[in-house]
Order: structure tokens, then C-alpha cells, then sequence
């Protein structure tokens, strides 16, 4: 099969497009995303969320191209959970890369925040706690708190599309669509000092054309996987719009158009959705409630 | 002596040698792989579907999802 732009042999189909017209088109994706749903404004100082896998990598790359013309400035973020035989190795990636590309970038650690690596909460005072629980309480303030110390305007993060179908679909199937109010290509964009508004520059990109720019880019990527992962639920929906992909091209584009169209009413079905972000009583991170979810399962013993 | 492909299977660590004629994506369905799901490429290259194999090639099969 041959490019729709020339002569040359398609490496992708659906765009069908030539390597270099593949590479092309998703870095014009992510910037019509970036203009249309005006995720980077002007004198923007974004910190990328990285975390060494291809869309992070993918995200970081293109953002560092667009830099120059869309006129902001670029930092990286990573989170050292402490995970052994895993996250040691992706953080090797994401210094070679930022290294390789001149960005700066800063590492911090569940360790020199929370005291201990994710691997001694597990094997002490968490036991019982969900792996992932853990993670996403203590990654999003992490996250949010660094960015902010490092002076971003925005987070960005490496969501693509095949993410953020599944959790709509997700919120669907369980009964909790409100849910889904905090989705989408923007979230956060409620005025507050403490809070760092996040950007997902891949949002209209499928995982298959993200990995596919990344082999074609020859990104140094440490495929391994995380030893907490557990992915069933989200597996199973992925593996389900994949087949139902198969026949029904477009239908993950279609879910998160319908839901884009939809995300307002859903705001208004979200309980708790208000216009106000709270603090936390204990660390004062911006917080849904009063005590935010990182302090709560660090039982209040640990400031950050 | 009867030429094998050699194809790896990249999210199982997986190795098979095997005598095929045809596409890629008859590749795809003999291993139950869904397309949607994954990469091919062929001698290192990225290949699209329709691409037809032969049996002296070396076939890697890219998982696209990601590991968290
Ligand atoms: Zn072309
Ligand atoms: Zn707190």
C-alpha cells in the first residue's frame, strides 16, 4: 500500500501515510489539539509528567519540538516511586532522553516525601492497601505539588485516546458517570493558586499510532512493566473497544466526541463538583475533602 | 532444508518458527492477535496489514499497550 501524500510505502494505514508523513501528522495532531482546545497559551512554562514509557516520551519529544514556535518554555517531572527492578530502570530512560534533548528535569521520591519507597509501604505499614491506591493518591499530589514549586502554568501528562475511552466507558459500566467530569483534554481550569491546571496534548491520539511514532523515532523505550500493575478491569475494557475497533473503525474517537459534547451536563450531575478547591487540613494541598486522600492513608503521621 | 520465519511475540517474550505464505494480517489471525492491538514489524521495519510475508523473514509482533 502506498502513501496518500506520495509515492512511497505506507508504514501505517488509517492515516495511510509514509514514515515521514506519519511522523508529520501526529506532531500536527497534537498541535491542532494544542491550539483548538487552547492548552498552551503564550509565555506557558509546562512540566511534562514523565515516567519513561512511549507516551510520556512521545509527549515530551513533541512538546519540545513545538516550543520554539508556539513560544513557551519546557521542564520534565518524575515520580520515583521506588520501585526495584522497574522504576530504576525507566528513570534511566527518561536521563538519557532529557539529557539527549537538553531539558531539564527533576526526580522526586516517595522516599524523601513520604519517608519510605513504595516497595517498604508494601511490605510494612500497607500491606493491605491496594498498590494502585497508593500510587494514584500519592503520584497526583506529588505531581501537582512539584509542578507548582516549579513554577509550571500547566502539567502535562501522556494520556492518549485508548486512555481516556476507557475510562469513560469505565464510569459508564459502574455506574458512575459523573466521574467523567474530571476528564477530558483539559482538567483543573478552576482558579486556584495551589492547583496546576493539566493539559493531555495526546488526548485525540490512539495508544497504536503513539507506539507506532516511537518505533519509527527509534525512542530508547524500556518496555518492562510495572510488578504492581493490575490491570483487569481496565484490560478487559481495552481489549473490548479493540475488538469492537476492529470492525467499527472510529469508535473509540466516538466515545470521547460523544462524551466531549456531553462534558458540561455531566458537570452538572457531578455531586462533587464545586466551583471552590478546598485545602486539606493536614499537608494544605488543594483537596476534595477535608482531609485529602494522600494524608489519609499516610494516617496523618507523615507531613510532606 | 525447509525455511522457518522466525517471529517473536514481544508482550509474551515469546519466539516461534513458522511456515507461512501470506499477509500479515493472516499472520495476525493464525497467532489471535487483534490488529488493533499491536505492531508488526518485518526485518526491523514497519509494515502495514497488507504487506506479504515470506518465510525467510524475521517478524516481530509489538505489543501497543502500555505498562503503566
Ligand atoms: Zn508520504
Ligand atoms: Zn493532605
Amino acid at each position: 500500500m502506498h502513501c496518500t501524500k506520495c509515492t512511497n510505502n505506507a508504514v501505517y494505514i488509517n492515516p495511510t501515510f509514509c514514515k515521514q508523513h506519519f511522523l508529520l501528522y501526529i506532531e500536527k495532531t497534537v498541535e491542532k489539539t494544542i491550539k483548538r482546545h487552547s492548552l498552551i497559551q503564550k509565555n506557558d512554562h509546562i512540566v511534562v509528567a514523565v515516567s519513561g514509557g512511549k507516551d510520556s516520551i512521545t509527549l515530551l519529544y513533541i512538546l519540545n519540538k513545538l516550543k520554539p514556535k508556539l513560544s513557551f518554555t519546557l521542564a520534565a517531572l518524575a515520580i520515583d516511586e521506588g520501585i526495584a527492578g522497574y522504576r530504576n530502570k525507566t528513570l534511566v530512560t527518561v536521563n538519557d532522553f532529557c539529557k539527549q534533548h537538553a531539558i531539564s528535569l527533576n526526580i522526586v521520591s516517595y522516599k524523601d516525601s513520604f519517608g519510605k519507597s513504595l516497595d517498604k509501604f508494601l511490605a510494612t505499614t500497607h500491606k493491605n492497601t491496594k498498590p494502585c491506591t497508593l500510587c494514584g493518591a500519592f503520584r497526583r499530589t506529588l505531581l501537582n505539588k512539584y509542578a507548582r514549586i516549579y513554577s509550571a502554568s500547566k502539567l502535562a501528562t501522556g494520556h492518549n485516546l485508548d486512555d481516556e475511552s476507557q475510562a469513560i466507558i469505565m464510569n459508564l459500566l459502574r455506574g458512575t458517570p459523573q466521574l467523567s467530569a474530571r476528564l477530558g483534554p483539559q482538567t483543573g481550569v478552576i482558579e486556584d493558586d495551589l492547583f496546576v491546571p493539566r493539559i493531555k496534548p495526546l488526548y485525540f491520539i490512539p495508544e497504536k499510532q503513539i507506539a507506532a511514532y516511537s518505533f519509527l523515532m527509534k525512542f530508547n523505550i524500556e518496555y518492562g512493566e510495572c510488578p504492581y500493575v493490575v490491570q483487569a478491569y481496565r484490560g478487559v475494557i481495552g481489549e473490548l473497544l479493540n475488538k469492537y475497533e476492529q470492525k467499527h473503525q472510529d469508535a473509540k474517537k466516538n466515545i470521547i466526541n460523544l462524551f466531549l459534547k456531553n462534558k458540561k451536563k455531566l458537570m452538572k450531575l457531578s455531586i462533587k463538583h464545586e466551583k471552590k478547591v478546598n485545602y486539606c487540613n493536614h499537608c494544605k494541598e488543594p483537596s476534595a475533602t477535608a482531609v485529602c486522600k494522600t494524608c489519609v492513608l499516610l494516617e496523618n503521621k507523615q507531613y510532606i | 532444508m525447509v525455511h522457518k520465519m522466525k517471529i517473536l511475540i514481544e508482550r509474551k517474550n515469546q519466539i516461534i518458527n513458522l511456515q507461512f505464505t501470506g499477509t500479515v494480517n493472516g499472520l495476525l489471525k493464525k497467532l489471535n492477535q487483534n490488529p488493533e492491538a499491536v505492531l508488526v514489524a518485518v526485518n526491523n521495519e514497519l509494515v502495514t496489514n497488507d504487506c506479504k510475508l515470506k518465510n525467510s523473514d524475521s517478524v516481530k509482533i509489538l505489543s501497543v499497550v502500555s505498562g503503566g
